[in-house]
């Protein structure tokens, strides 16, 4: 096999009998002792690239990650499940959305209060505006004054 | 040297239980590191970018090793793994300066006189020179067949080219090298 090489060789060369005529030689030597610690160093490298944690634990790791991503991506971009931003005012307190203030009891709270405060502000607006006012008046002013004021 | 054949070497790195993965890998690389090393060297001149290369190359060539189908000789899969290892290097480099080809060429050929470590006459170095004037491809091709003496069979399969477009462009090479060498 050698054989046939060297004369495919000399054939390949027979134009070019300068180049033919050179001794072949490795130029490009490499430093010292760089073979010694070749193997080594690169030995270094791959175990430093190597995962301190088995894969086995990785893979569902990852794969609970990559689906709760997907869940979150959908979500987010699905319009009709997209809740509305809750808004920070300006002195950075964060505002309630309607969304929060539906899942949450106020609406029911404050129907029921304002229930109640409807039903109570007839009686209390009618006793202010008749004895009660007349009373108050005649306590707190004097007999010159309601001349005047009359 | 290694006593193991390349069979054996990857039976060992191949063995399930993995206990012979590094030993098997560490004597593969005592084994071709000077020849991979020459190849990678001869095409970017530099040591310390042919150190990079050699040792990218070698960790590629682990993490891909369990995968070679044995459709090639080890080694000939080895140095195409090395052969493109090194175009992308200088293709990323002429990207990085914004080098015009004949530029490139002229770069490296400045390298060769700066880099320390060249055991060159004057005739060697014109003809280290007349290399470095031709086109990276056929650059490539004329370093495989004068100095590795690969078959073109082999070659063919690392550069993914025809066994005739090889013999031409090869041809071609030992020609433009000789006119340079006559040149004074």
């Amino acid at each position: 096999m050698k054989n046939n090489e060297h004369i495919n060789e000399a054939e390949e060369l027979k134009d070019a009998p300068l180049l033919h005529s050179l001794k072949k030689s490795e130029v490009f030597a490499a430093p010292d002792g760089y073979f010694d610690q070749l193997s080594s160093n690169i030995q270094d490298r791959i175990n430093a690239k190597r995962p301190s944690v088995p894969q086995i634990f990785w893979k569902p790791v990852l794969a609970g990650t990559s689906l709760a991503l997907i869940i979150s991506a959908v979500y987010l971009i699905t319009p009709s499940s997209t809740p509305q931003p809750k808004v920070q005012n300006s002195i950075g307190e964060l505002q309630l959305s309607t969304d929060d203030l539906i899942n949450s009891n106020y609406y029911q709270e404050l129907e029921e209060d304002l229930l109640a405060e409807a039903l109570i502000a007839p009686e209390n607006e009618s006793s202010l505006k008749e004895s009660n006012l007349e009373n108050y008046l005649l306590e707190n002013s004097s007999e010159e004054e309601l001349l005047n004021e009359l | 040297m290694s006593e193991f054949s390349d069979q054996e070497l990857l039976e060992r790195f191949r063995d399930p239980s993995g206990s012979q993965k590094h030993y098997a890998f560490n004597l593969l690389v005592k084994k071709y590191q000077q020849r991979i090393y020459a190849h990678i060297r001869r095409m970017v001149i530099d040591h310390d970018d042919a150190n990079d290369l050699v040792q990218n190359t070698f960790i590629k060539i682990w993490s891909h090793l369990d995968g070679f189908r044995e459709d090639s000789k080890l080694f000939t899969w080895m140095y195409r793994v090395a052969t493109n290892e090194t175009l992308g290097f200088l293709k990323q480099k002429k990207k990085r300066f914004f080098l015009p080809i004949g530029n490139a060429e002229a770069v490296l050929q400045a390298k060769l006189i700066q880099e320390p470590g060249i055991n060159a006459n004057r005739l060697e170095l014109k003809l280290q020179k007349a290399i470095l004037a031709l086109p990276e491809k056929q650059r490539l091709v004329f370093h495989m067949r004068y100095y590795d003496n690969m078959k073109y069979e082999e070659m063919s399969q690392v550069l993914e080219t025809s066994v005739g477009a090889l013999k031409a462009s090869y041809h071609h090479a030992v020609q433009k090298v000789e006119k340079y060498l006559k040149e004074d």
